[in-house]
């Protein structure tokens, strides 16, 4: 009897690491596309507005020791990227008006992230079911929500000026990169789990 | 008039102040205005691992003769000048101690100026981790018989920016390896450790052939690709110290293995008895230590002398159940007995031709008293002479002759025949003491034995001699007494007095018709 249950569980846990792997891949290819749409989105930043708006500065305090994947576990990693996607997401969603960004890129970056943030959340459940319980990532999710808060909060004060956009435009680039790291990081926990 | 004459002349003179005012305004505008983002563009080059930022203006009619760099960052700071890139006469700049961040935007500022004039007040933003181009480090190769060592350097020191905090890079240093057309990638790991000459081994190669390598950094997210130039070198076949160090580990591990496969087949043979026998033998096969031997002794080997048989049928005496002394012996025709000479018993049919007549008479005219004796040869019962005696011990010669004066007969003539039974059936009991027996001359094997059968009348023990020689043998051939009697001056050391006494001892006992010795 604990044999044939031992048995199935083996044969749950090998359909999950499977359909893990599947899925893994997935989202890592997608994410490479959504990188891809992102760099191409930053490239056309004007640099005469940088210029112009470095009076505007404003460090936002992004949490880069939470944010480092090397110290943490595949499952935390997968709980960062997809908080991080998923406040991006919403505020490009928000139709902010970025002068700079035409609006066929912008549609296009958008269609990828929602793409990588499905592949994301599915990987999510199969991790939250292979490890019988809660991820436990609730801490690291609360900094990322807090940290793109205070980039709302500054759209807000500054009344969604050019200037107020742009260096909002310029912080979500150092997010993305680490969204690339994290990345990396996934590729190689995924080869290691 | 002249009004109109001093407001035409005051008109003028003030104009030319405000004209002054107006170009020197105009002119210190154009001095303090922001810097055209188009007049230059940035190249930000990773060469042999240092971080070189590289400008060049846009409007080539302007050559400054001197620049200064600076720049600040996107979040909250003041202006960074670089020390190193004020006043210089070059258009780059060696930012590696200053740039630390991969993921920061740099707004950088470059200054041209000739003299004291100022020609170009540029500035661009810089983002290294899109805009840093990774040339490919320094290496040579080492050619082999089967590999290569591909040799890349490494600076003392990398970059900080290139180096996260756990000493990760974000590089990846490819490996290109081609042989004809194949291509094959090989990644080595680096971290912030690998400093000086890094070297990695291609192994595995074909011998006499001709490879090239290509080595170059690839970031983690970059769409370009800068490649080294491909070095090239040809693959020697059976380089001498290469083959000269296989060939002798090779020598060693097969002495190694033959001295290994002769030793474990000694231990094996000796092992199974095959060589070096033990001589500790089964305690039950250790003799020394009996006292009493439990095989008997074998025989001296003798030397066997084919004899034949001569028998001589004798008269059993048959007792006729009674206890009359008439019918003693005595008075009986005692036949006469030789003197230690033979009596003719009637063996039919064994006289030979060569017989002389009186004693072929003897042999067909037995005793008709006698029952018909069987010829010996029918039956030719091994006469086995009885155990040995010691008289054998001491005479080894087999071949003796027995003479009629040595005999006496023990039976009478009448009841000489010892034949038991019914006249179907007659047993003999011969004492081979009792028969005549003649060595065979080996000259003449087929020379058929001469029996010479000693008449009735005693033999003269004087002519012993000359009876020994015509005496005849009978009996079945190859009868070799396994004991034979020993010589005639062995048999009997007590002839000589016994000779004299034959002829007076006609009453010897007899016994059961054996000569009491």
């Amino acid at each position: 009897m604990i044999n044939k249950q031992f048995f199935e569980i083996m044969l749950v846990l090998l359909a999950s690491s499977t359909i893990f792997s599947l899925e893994l891949k997935l989202v890592l290819f997608q994410q490479r596309r959504v990188n891809r749409e992102s760099l191409k989105l930053l490239n056309r930043l004007q640099p005469s507005a940088i210029h112009q708006c470095l009076s505007h500065r404003r460090n936002f305090l992004l949490p880069q020791k939470s944010v480092n994947p090397h110290q943490y576990q595949k499952r935390h990693t997968l709980a960062i990227l997809h908080e991080m996607l998923q406040q991006i997401f919403n505020l490009f969603r928000a139709n902010i008006p970025l002068d700079a960004w035409e609006e066929s890129h912008m549609e296009t970056f958008l269609i990828e992230l929602h793409q990588q943030l499905e592949y994301l959340e599915a990987l999510m459940g199969l991790e939250a079911e292979q490890k019988c319980g809660p991820l436990g990532n609730e801490n690291l999710r609360l900094q990322v929500k807090m940290y793109f808060r205070r980039i709302r909060d500054y759209l807000e004060n500054q009344e969604y000026s050019s200037c107020a956009r742009t260096i909002v435009q310029v912080e979500i680039n150092r997010c993305l990169f680490f969204v690339f790291q994290l990345t990396g990081k996934l590729s190689t926990q995924g080869m290691d789990p | 008039m002249l009004l109109s004459q001093n407001a035409l002349a005051i008109r003028p003179l003030n104009l030319y102040p405000v004209v002054y005012i107006s170009l020197l305004f105009g002119i210190l505008h154009a001095v303090s205005v922001s810097p055209d983002e188009s007049c230059i563009s940035f190249n930000l080059t990773l060469r042999n691992f240092r971080l070189i930022l590289s400008w060049e203006l846009k409007n080539r009619s302007i050559v400054p003769t001197h620049y200064a760099l600076s720049y600040t960052i996107m979040r909250p700071a003041g202006e960074m000048i670089v020390e190193d890139c004020i006043n210089i006469t070059r258009s780059f700049c060696d930012l590696t101690d200053e740039w630390d961040s991969m993921t920061e935007t740099y707004v950088t500022t470059v200054v041209g100026t000739r003299g004291n004039t100022t020609l170009v007040n540029c500035w661009d933003r810089v983002f290294p981790a899109l805009d840093t181009s990774l040339e490919p480090p320094e290496f040579e190769i080492v050619g082999f018989t089967n590999h290569i060592n591909v040799i890349v350097e490494f600076p003392p020191v990398i970059p900080k920016m290139l180096v996260m905090k756990n000493l990760q890079t974000q590089l990846s240093l490819i490996i290109e390896e081609k042989s004809g057309s194949i291509v094959k990638l090989h990644r080595p790991k680096i971290d912030g450790n690998t400093t000086g000459n890094f070297t990695y081994v291609i192994d595995k190669l074909i011998p006499n052939t001709e490879y090239c390598v290509s080595v170059y950094l690839e970031p983690k997210e970059a769409e370009k690709i800068r490649r080294s130039p491909l070095k090239c070198t040809l693959l020697q076949p059976g380089q001498e110290s290469e083959s000269s160090e296989s060939a002798k580990i090779g020598g060693i591990i097969t002495v190694f293995l033959i001295a290994a496969v002769f030793t474990s087949t000694i231990i094996t043979l000796r092992r199974i008895g095959y060589i070096c026998l033990r001589n500790n033998y089964p305690k039950v096969l250790n003799f020394r230590n009996r006292s009493a031997w439990v095989f008997p002794e074998l025989p001296p080997l003798e030397a066997v002398a084919i004899v034949k048989i001569i028998h001589i049928n004798r008269k059993k005496k048959v007792w006729n159940y009674t206890y009359d002394d008439e019918s003693d012996s005595d008075n009986e025709a005692v036949p006469p007995a030789s003197a230690g000479g033979y009596t003719m018993h009637g063996l039919t049919g064994l006289c030979p031709a060569s017989m002389s007549s009186a004693s072929s008479e003897d042999c067909f005219n037995p005793d008709p008293e006698e029952p018909p004796l069987p010829q010996p040869g029918a039956e030719s019962e091994p006469l086995m002479a009885p155990g040995p005696g010691p008289w054998q011990s001491e005479c080894t010669d087999g071949a003796y002759e027995r003479t009629g004066n040595l005999l006496q007969d023990p039976f009478p003539e009448e009841d000489s025949c010892s034949t038991e039974g019914s006249e179907d059936r007659i047993i003999f009991n011969v004492d081979l003491n009792s028969v005549c027996v003649s060595t065979l001359n080996d000259d003449d094997p087929e020379v058929p034995p001469v029996l010479s059968c000693i008449p009735e009348e005693t033999v003269d023990l004087e002519d012993a001699e000359e009876v020994e020689t015509s005496l005849l043998v009978a009996g079945g051939e190859g009868m070799q007494l396994p004991f034979p009697s020993p010589p005639v001056e062995c048999l009997w050391p007590e002839d000589a007095p016994s000779e004299k006494s034959d002829t007076a001892e006609s009453d010897v006992d007899i016994g059961d018709g054996y000569i009491m010795r």
